[in-house]
């Protein structure tokens, strides 16, 4: 039984993008990118001797609802990768960088969205990875809640979007041993809360005020990869 | 009697070069010896040290484990006297320290969160002491590398896996655990030990997840060390075989380590234990066959089991 047991890996991935007016550079990455993306996770995954199964993918593009109103959330459903390459690559292509208002943005809204995403139960060996890219520091949850599109059924506060995200003793929305939250952000209110008191958490800590311009597609790659 | 008599380590880099797993062993002419793996975390551990050649923290942390286990043993400070455990803990974390004062600049992305660890690695160590026709044997581990035995009984898992979750062999293998404690340059790290005497002939084992945690069970382990056992005709073709059958199914670079006592010749340890080899083959490997499901495979594991915690 040996030889023909091979563990195959099904993959989600929801990209959490900070589409506010200073990530245009990080978004442009992100479209050039699209088409490739699912072919060149592979290939760091063959390397190191895995097969991805299922993949799939889903993006949220967030913004502030105080300031941005109809704007201020974009979410897709998972698209299954290769198969839905276009789609994907559409979609991506769609976001563009603008409003924001403020500095802080609504970022936690937006992961709240993701936690809560139709993660695949499906398979021996499943990762499921959320991947938020921001050069800003978040409001706290529930800052926007008096607009009109603000979601109705979202975390209250941050004790409770921490209960979704879960821990070992409390399962929340994810898988305790698949679940993985990478942050390409920088160390400030909100995403450095999330570093010091969340399990499975790797935060890649950019600068704040320049954007994500030491981070590289590579990087990016990488990063997800070894996560899987 | 001194010993061991057979030694293998079967190891291989998943990528050449970048290989992070790493082994030691070393068998003086005194009754003691050691054999050791250590899996430097390449998730944990990706970030790149340009002071250590750019090679990985992952990679860095193998390689210092495996030299500073082996200066512990060359130091005679294997005493079996119970603080063999504190004093390896305490060179480890000082070793490491050093290291990372070394490597460590100020430039590149800072990281941080617990999935992120500086120069983290697993360990597996054993260190033997002949008594007559048994051995004492030191069990050393961090991560989910483990310590085994293998006697005419089968296979033993001595050490405890660190991961966050409480789960057996058979249900990790599917659920790929959290790890709740590596070694790594923090300091803030447990180092376990277990210590057993164990009556001769029998074979002393430590392997990275690697070399045991791509199979669809815990028997698939035993079986394919006493099937390249039973295949080959010297040690060297041992290693070689073990390697053979590894290769195909991990997903991993690995490093696995077995140490023969009381016997002494290949001849005599494939005699020993082909008895064992051909009941685990029809018991549970023929009995699943090529496409088992899982609830066949539980079961099977349900009957292993006890035998595989016996200790």
């Amino acid at each position: 039984m040996s030889s023909n047991y091979k563990m195959k890996y099904n993959v989600d991935i929801v990209f959490v993008i900070d589409s506010t007016g200073s990530m245009s550079d990080l978004i442009d990455i992100v479209k050039k990118n699209a088409i490739n993306f699912h072919t060149d996770i592979q290939a760091v995954m063959s390397k190191k001797g895995k097969t991805i199964q299922d993949f799939r993918i889903k993006v949220i593009a967030y913004r502030d609802y105080v300031a941005d109103g109809a704007d201020a959330m974009l979410r897709t459903d998972f698209f299954n990768l290769p198969e839905e390459t276009e789609a994907f690559q559409d979609t991506v292509n769609s976001i563009s960088a603008f409003g924001g208002g403020d500095e802080p943005e609504d970022g936690l809204e937006a992961l709240a969205f993701a936690i809560r995403s139709k993660w695949n139960t499906e398979g021996l060996k499943r990762r499921q990875l959320i991947v938020v890219w921001s050069d800003a520091s978040t409001h706290e949850l529930g800052f926007g809640k008096e607009m009109e599109n603000y979601p109705t059924r979202m975390a209250k506060d941050f004790n409770e979007l921490t209960k979704w995200w879960g821990d070992k003793d409390n399962t929340g929305y994810m898988d305790y041993n698949s679940k993985r939250l990478i942050l390409f952000t920088p160390d400030v209110p909100g995403w450095s809360d999330i570093r010091n008191s969340w399990d499975n958490v790797i935060h890649y800590m950019s600068e704040a005020g320049r954007g994500l311009e030491e981070i590289n597609y590579n990087q990016i790659i990488d990063a997800i990869a070894y996560s899987i | 009697m001194t010993g061991p008599f057979i030694v293998i380590c079967s190891e291989r880099e998943k990528l050449a070069g970048l290989g992070e797993d790493s082994f030691s062993y070393s068998f003086g002419t005194e009754d003691t010896g050691y054999i050791s793996v250590f899996d430097g975390c390449g998730g944990m551990g990706a970030k790149k040290y340009p002071k250590a050649g750019n090679r990985s923290g992952a990679r860095v942390a193998s390689k210092l484990a495996a030299y500073v286990t082996d200066n512990f043993y060359e130091d005679k400070q294997f005493r079996f006297d119970g603080t063999d455990c504190q004093r390896l803990k305490e060179c480890l974390t000082n070793e490491f320290a050093k290291m990372r004062n070394t490597i460590e600049t100020e430039t590149g992305a800072k990281l941080g969160g617990d999935l992120f660890k500086t120069m983290p690695t697993t360990a597996s160590i054993a260190a033997v002491k002949i008594n007559g026709s048994s051995i004492t044997c030191e069990y050393f581990w961090a991560g989910d590398s483990r310590g085994y035995f293998l006697d005419k009984d089968g296979l033993c898992q001595v050490t405890k896996d660190d991961i966050k979750t409480d789960e057996d062999a058979f249900t990790n293998l599917r659920s790929d655990g959290r790890m709740s404690n590596v070694i790594h340059a923090e300091g803030d790290f447990n180092l376990n030990t277990r210590e057993i005497d164990i009556d001769l002939p029998a074979m002393v084992i430590a392997s990275t997840d690697g070399g045991f945690g791509y199979y669809g069970t815990p028997m698939d382990f035993e079986y394919i060390i006493l099937s390249s056992l039973m295949e080959s005709e010297s040690p060297e073709e041992w290693e070689n075989r073990l390697s053979e059958l590894i290769i195909p199914v991990t997903g991993d670079d690995f490093a696995v380590s077995i140490a023969v006592y009381g016997l002494y010749d290949i001849a005599g340890c494939k005699e020993y234990f082909k008895e064992r080899c051909q009941f685990i083959k029809e018991k549970y490997i023929d009995t699943a066959g090529e496409n088992a499901d899982e609830d066949m495979l539980l079961r099977l594991w349900q009957e292993y089991k006890p035998g595989y915690y016996r200790r």
